[in-house]
């Protein structure tokens, strides 16, 4: 897949994996394997460009006796859903020109 | 691999990239791997399921621009003595002249990287520039200016070169992209990824 269009996407996977719950790193990847794979680097890269961004922000929680950090959507980060959203529908129209369906 | 030998060999191989960023990363592979074995996997299975080493090192090494790698390198580690301070300020017409130098060089070696891609570009340019005066000629004599058969013929064989010379120019633009990239590629993995 192309890079910036995986990059994207990934994103807003994560994003959406965090939506209605704060998750976790492990959680995260888990609960995304079904759709897509990520693999633990790659979520480390996406969560910072996410905080970068502010869309989300990171809490550290303790838990069993170890630090576990604990990401949160902010307003920004379900703008970025909807956006998304939006340009899908697009990307849907420039598919159906390139394939020829109509 | 336990994750202390793991934690231990990330924390030796990654060098180049800030203190803060190492220790946010060896926290998060630290948990990752704590959950997984809470998860079922023992202590080796869970390291491995995050990839070999090597491949992280060269993940970070792709993701960290250039420049964050120069500056986290000419970054002190260590507070200077009041000694070194003083040979700082008083080596400056030693090193400052070198520095100059070296950027310097830099500079006139990325320039001549690209200078194929303009002397290419410019000869594209000219013959697409003849091919137009070709034009411009035959139109002349249309409107019954004097026949210049030269001015024509060279029109049409800048035309005509003007076409394959354009994949020359593409060509030669992807190769030197590719080549300035790979260049900072090696200037990284020579600053970063030294075993």
């Amino acid at each position: 897949m192309d890079t910036q269009l995986r990059k994207g996407i990934l994103d807003v996977c994560v994003l959406m994996a965090i939506k209605n719950e704060d998750s976790y790193g492990y959680k995260i990847i888990k609960d995304l394997s079904d759709v897509i794979k990520i693999s633990e680097s790659t979520l480390y890269t996406i969560l910072k460009r996410l905080e970068e961004g502010e869309m989300l922000i990171v809490r550290s929680t303790e838990y069993e006796g170890r630090i576990r950090k604990y990401y949160h959507i902010t307003q920004v980060g379900i703008q970025r859903i909807e956006e998304f959203k939006k340009e899908w529908g697009e990307i849907k129209k420039v598919y159906a020109f390139i394939t020829g369906d109509k | 691999m336990g994750k202390q030998e793991f934690i231990k060999e990330l924390k030796g191989r990654l060098k180049g990239i800030s203190d803060k960023d190492l220790n946010e990363r060896i926290s998060f592979y630290s948990e990752m791997i704590d959950d997984l074995m809470e998860n079922g996997k023992t202590e080796e299975e869970a390291v491995s399921e995050l990839g070999s080493i090597d491949e992280i090192v060269k993940q970070v090494i792709s993701e960290t621009p250039l420049l964050s790698v120069v500056k986290e390198k000419i970054r002190p580690k260590k507070t200077m003595s009041t000694a070194e301070k003083i040979l700082i300020v008083l080596g400056f017409p030693v090193w400052f002249p070198l520095l100059i130098t070296v950027l310097a060089l830099a500079f006139t070696f990325y320039v001549l990287l690209w200078v194929g891609v303009i002397v290419v570009y410019s000869v594209e340019i000219s013959f697409i520039g003849v091919a137009f005066a070709g034009v411009v000629g035959f139109f002349a004599y249309l409107f019954g200016g004097e026949l210049n058969l030269i001015s024509i013929g060279a029109g049409l064989i800048g035309l005509g070169l003007s076409v394959p010379f354009y994949y020359v120019c593409a060509y030669l633009t992807k190769g030197t992209l590719k080549v300035s990239r790979s260049i900072a590629l090696k200037i990284k993995t020579r600053f970063m990824g030294k075993k």
